[in-house]
């Protein structure tokens, strides 16, 4: 055979097409990106697990086969009915099918409208699939998208190695152990057996408008004179009450006591915590003057105790039926004073030009100026506990810090370099002056100056 | 057809960006220029937990990215890190210069299109007429402050250099400067 009859032999076996019967289609990527996540809603501030599909990233396969799919009237990327989510073994082999509650295409588009399918050109870059089946810490899942509601043909899977490592789905544990010469109530010891029970579910109702939680810490004993054991069963309601603005409060019930219930007691608690708007304060509180840039963080806490049986031994005496304090708090720890700087004998101000985004920031921020200070303030009323004089107990407390960077001081810039050169705000003197009540202790008072040197994260 | 055109596409990062920005209720941030704010690390203007939700909270309502976790925050370091993973900003560019490059060039997939050359996509190279639209409808999308005439020379460099790939292009136009 000659060298053109080889080259003739070889065009026409490259020129011949294959029977359609053995047409070679491309497998479907198995490189689809996903991360499992867990965040909260909000307002409900219900807790969701769910697994973020990354299909925006132009230049990728995964990319384009969204971008084919977008304009096809009969699939639609925010429908469960195109998904699968299995738990798999590390050779993909498939343990079990997991639930997905709901797709939810994650953004809105420039008409500020929240998508509700994909709209191509990369939006949304996520897609979440949230998950309503329980999940083990360390299994690994796998994620197929299909192009069809009968799940026949497959358009991309993930490679099945994503692991969740924190979800919002109930856990429990129990966890047995020996305890030699456990001290009982009754003055002696023994050796007994305990066991250290932990239950916990953060979301009791799915899509509920409040979160419904409940939990319950436990140390169950075999004598049941064990001073150790404990019960404390805790149900719970919260939800944001500005449905914009993070403003979370919460109702929260418990029954405490030891597992005999000789020592029995209800615990009610209600509380609020909400930073203040604060952009209005940018020419007030952000001058030459004074530097404010972030708000006081105040919250207030009422907590009721209804004792209903008391186990009074020599070490733990007999205490009032009821308790109730309320205690709002404030506390303020970006405050500094930008004119100390050249009041004083410090020349530092900062550079017209920052080095870099952080330093910019830190410009503006509290911690690049001459003198700071720290607030904390609170208050505990107690309207069942009266005093001396036959009033309602209220006891207020709190502290005040000044703050100066360890490089204001010329001794230190000059001799310390290698704490002050590189970072000038790493390291600051604080000086403090606390009024504080002990509310572990019955409300014992303390009065204290401090002084020190910290070093900063 | 997608709805959101792709000069919306970009107009929509930078107003992310601007929401994140008023999302911080920090007064010194608000007065940053976007550069600055981009690439300001996240942790050291929201400090506590309680700044860091507040901030995630008016971020889900403002632009719909409700799904970030607080350790988000700390995972993606700085608020353009943030952003480019629920909008890529790198996507947003590559899909406007593609709807502007050469006509063969807009029908081609993503991945194709991330392989082809500058000089394909845009010929004549920062003097032609293509790149003229492209650089015009960029700085139409993106703020003077993000995209300096310093930073276009540097663009405009990249383009006259022959064997450059639109993905090289692509990552150092989403740097921005």
């Amino acid at each position: 055979m000659t060298i053109k009859q080889i080259y003739s032999l070889l065009m026409a076996l490259a020129l011949t097409p294959l029977p359609v019967g053995v047409a070679q289609t491309p497998a479907p990527p198995t490189n689809l990106p996903v991360t499992a996540t867990s965040y909260v809603q909000y307002p409900s501030l219900n807790p969701v697990t769910a697994i973020s599909m990354h299909i925006g990233t132009f230049g990728t396969p995964i990319y384009d086969i969204i971008q084919k799919k977008v304009d096809e009237t009969n699939w639609n990327c925010a429908s469960p009915e195109f998904y699968k989510v299995v738990v798999v073994d590390s050779s993909l082999k498939v343990l079990r099918q997991l639930n997905v509650t709901a797709v939810r295409p994650i953004g809105n588009d420039p008409n500020h409208v929240r998508y509700t399918r994909c709209e191509g050109h990369g939006h949304p870059a996520i897609v979440d699939l949230v998950l309503g089946s329980q999940v083990n810490s360390g299994e690994l899942l796998q994620v197929f998208v299909y192009d069809d509601t009968k799940q026949n043909n497959l358009l991309i899977s993930s490679d099945g190695k994503l692991a969740v490592t924190t979800s919002s789905f109930p856990t429990f544990t129990a966890a047995p152990q020996a305890a030699p010469g456990e001290a009982l109530n009754n003055g002696t010891t023994r050796t007994v057996g305990q066991l250290n029970v932990a239950f916990s579910d953060t979301n009791l109702i799915q899509n509920s408008p409040v979160n419904l939680y409940a939990k319950s810490t436990d140390l169950i004993s075999t004598d049941g004179k064990d001073s150790k054991s404990a019960v404390a069963v805790t149900g719970g309601i919260q939800r944001g009450l500005f449905s914009k603005w993070y403003s979370p409060f919460h109702f929260e019930q418990t029954l405490q006591g030891n597992q005999t219930a000789q020592n029995l007691s209800t615990v009610t608690s209600l509380g609020f915590a909400s930073d203040p708007p604060w952009l209005w304060t940018k020419h007030v509180l952000n001058n030459g003057f004074i530097l404010a840039p972030l708000p006081p963080e105040p919250s207030i806490a009422n907590e009721y105790t209804h004792r209903i049986y008391q186990l009074v031994t020599k070490k733990t005496p007999m205490l009032s039926e009821n308790d109730y304090s309320l205690n709002p708090a404030l506390s303020w720890s970006t405050i500094s004073f930008p004119f100390t700087c050249r009041l004083l004998f410090w020349e530092k101000v900062p550079p017209k030009k920052p080095a870099s985004a952080d330093a910019a920031a830190a410009a503006s921020t509290q911690t690049s100026t001459c003198l700071g200070a720290e607030l904390n303030l609170g208050l505990w009323y107690l309207p069942l506990d009266l005093t001396k004089a036959g009033s309602k107990r209220a006891e207020g407390y709190g502290d005040i810090s000044i703050l100066i960077p360890l490089s204001d001081f010329s001794v230190a810039s000059k001799e310390l370099t290698y704490v002050t050169a590189k970072d000038p705000t790493k390291f600051q003197v604080r000086i403090k002056y606390a009024d504080s009540v002990n509310a572990a202790n019955n409300y014992a008072r303390t009065k204290q100056w401090t002084f020190g040197i910290e070093a900063l994260k | 057809m997608p709805d959101i055109s792709p000069s919306d596409g970009l107009t929509l990062w930078f107003t992310n960006l601007g929401q994140l920005q008023a999302a911080c209720n920090n007064t010194s941030v608000s007065k940053l220029d976007k550069l600055t704010f981009a690439n300001t690390t996240i942790v050291t203007v929201l400090p506590t937990t309680m700044e860091q939700k507040t901030f995630l909270t008016s971020v889900g309502v403002s632009t719909g990215y409700d799904d970030i976790a607080i350790a988000d925050l700390t995972t993606y370091k700085t608020f353009k890190g943030l952003l480019d993973n629920w909008n890529p900003l790198a996507t947003a560019i590559a899909v406007l210069l593609q709807s502007l490059a050469a006509t063969p060039l807009q029908e081609m997939s993503s991945t194709d299109f991330m392989n082809a050359t500058v000089t394909a996509a845009f010929p004549g190279g920062s003097a032609g007429p293509a790149w003229s639209d492209a650089l015009a409808s960029l700085k139409s999308g993106i703020p003077p402050k993000c995209f300096t005439s310093g930073f276009q020379t540097t663009i405009k460099t990249t383009v006259d250099k022959a064997a450059t790939k639109m993905s090289d292009l692509i990552s150092q136009i989403s740097v921005l400067g």
